[in-house]
């Protein structure tokens, strides 16, 4: 794949799994501090691999990805034995999502936002809702709200990471993850 | 404790500050910069982009405050053809398209109404015309619509076949199309729609575009999304660039297929082509890509004669294509 193409199959394909990914870190990490840390190296260890070549499941492609980051850095912290991974291997990856739930998330995704919308701290909230409700350009938020367009830009960046972050929270409602999640014996054991 | 928070800190930054009026290609160019130095940058700053973009959906949310008109007392409102709207067109010929054989009509049974302009294109021509507003049209093979634009409103009926639309922006008017009783309200700027019989097809390239049926809830669709509507039911599916530039690579005058059978590729052709390319079942599934000049339905013909072994018999209306003989 190009550059391009890359990006694009990781905005396409990856990127809405972020519930999945999650809640597989969450199931098998103990430190959850360590979550967005793990996360974003799943990520771009992913970007990287899909540009040698495109994987035919993006799931099981991320998954296996975030696994075998999980015993890399279980292994750099050499307490566990390798055998703790054995049942790793025995972790379904398969399982993707239907084109069907696809739409279907599509369809909620309005009631998903407006709850991350209800999430934001106050002033956050009400620059994005001009920028994203009433489609004002930032410099028409700062005039409309009497402050500098310096200040909407950082509301606008806190908005941004705090809308991701909600949207994969809120998103596994929608995706059965039960069936693609297992435990992962080694995180107990650290 | 790490250092990912920063770098996803730094990504929201990036996109707040490309969204603010001061950037320019300066800061473009530092963007991209540090986008290049990792993997990592890249992956959350396509992370929260996405994020981002996605909340444009948010603008559903708006207290409808349109201002056009209902749609379907404009369609009542018909009256008789006012001679003040007979201004000049700049029509462009489209590069690659002899025929030139697209009508202004100006009245008739076509019952346009004040200040409305009809535009057709026969069977196998394409053509761009420019409205007073600096919106730009494209019409692909067998399409006609009516426009008006007026200083409350701009509206186009697609009464049939497909058109590009490359709107030009004024919030102070909405750009209304009309397709039998479903409506696409333009918040955003570049779209193809596609209207065959009862199915209606919308391809979003740039910015937003708000779908509606009647009075059901709009839809909003979003750059790199296509929305089908047949019945009462709207499919929206995402689409990649390479998808987007096929569904629209009529605009060169091309038919791009990827892993198409022969007989989907013959509808397209049929719809550019007086001369009918008919398919037997015995060659139907046989699955074709690449890019072909739509005009040309007899090279293609050839072309897939060549490549397959398939049997063509010409006349001066159909071409058809069979599956080659058992020895």
């Amino acid at each position: 794949m190009t550059r391009v193409e890359a990006d694009e199959w990781f905005v396409r394909e990856i990127l809405p799994l972020e519930a999945v990914l999650e809640r597989f870190l969450r199931r098998n990490w103990r430190d959850a501090d360590e979550i967005p840390d793990l996360r974003q190296e799943v990520y771009a260890r992913v970007l990287s691999g899909c540009a040698v070549s495109q994987p035919d499941s993006a799931q099981a492609f991320m998954l296996s990805t975030a696994r075998n980051l999980l015993i890399d850095r279980t292994r750099r912290a050499r307490v566990v034995s390798i055998e703790t991974f054995a049942d790793m291997d025995a972790v379904e990856l398969t399982h993707e999502g239907a084109p069907l739930e696809r739409h279907l998330m599509a369809r909620s995704e309005l009631r998903l936002l407006q709850r991350a919308l209800q999430g934001l701290p106050p002033r956050c909230r009400q620059v994005v809702e001009l920028r994203k409700i009433e489609g004002l350009s930032q410099r028409e938020v700062a005039h409309r709200l009497g402050i500098t367009e310096h200040t909407v830009e950082r509301q606008v960046s806190l908005g941004v990471r705090a809308l991701a972050a909600a949207m994969a929270d809120t998103g596994s409602a929608s995706i059965n993850t039960a069936s693609v999640v297992e435990e992962f014996p080694g995180a107990a054991s650290l | 404790m790490n250092s990912n928070p920063t770098i996803e800190e730094r990504a929201a930054d990036w996109i707040a500050q490309r969204d603010g009026a001061g950037w320019s290609a300066e800061h473009q160019r530092h963007l991209e910069a540090w986008l290049e130095l990792s993997t990592a940058h890249r992956a959350a700053y396509l992370r929260l982009d996405a994020a981002w973009r996605r909340a444009d959906r948010l603008r559903a949310l708006r207290t409808p405050g349109l201002r056009y008109r209902s749609i379907p007392a404009a369609i009542a409102a018909r009256q008789a053809y006012r001679s003040g709207a007979a201004s000049p067109w700049g029509w462009r010929l489209a590069a690659g398209v002899a025929a030139f054989a697209m009508a202004v009509v100006l009245s008739g049974d076509l019952g346009g109404s004040a200040g409305e302009r009809v535009f057709a294109t026969p069977v196998g021509t394409r053509q761009t015309a420019a409205l007073e507003d600096g919106s730009k049209l494209t019409l692909n093979t067998s399409t006609q619509l009516r426009a008006r634009v007026d200083p409350g409103e701009r509206i186009v009926w697609l009464d049939h076949g497909e058109a590009y639309f490359d709107v030009a922006h004024d919030a102070s008017r909405p750009f209304v199309v009309v397709a039998g009783n479903r409506r696409v309200t333009v918040l955003g700027t570049r779209f193809a729609l596609r209207r065959e019989g009862d199915q209606l097809q919308l391809d979003v390239l740039e910015g937003r575009v708000q779908l509606q049926q009647d009075n059901a809830s709009p839809t909003l669709v979003t750059r790199g999304e296509s929305a089908i509507v047949q019945g009462h039911s709207v499919l929206l599916a995402h689409r990649s660039q390479r998808q987007l530039a096929a569904a629209t690579s009529w605009l060169e005058g091309r038919l791009v297929f990827d892993q198409t059978t022969l007989a989907q590729a013959a509808l397209q052709f049929n719809r550019y082509n007086r001369k009918q390319l008919i398919v037997e079942p015995s060659a139907a599934g046989i699955r074709i890509g690449g890019s072909f000049d739509a005009a040309n339905i007899e090279g293609f013909a050839r072309l897939v004669q060549a490549g397959f072994g398939l049997v063509v018999k010409v006349d001066d209306e159909r071409i058809v294509l069979a599956g080659a003989q058992p020895p």
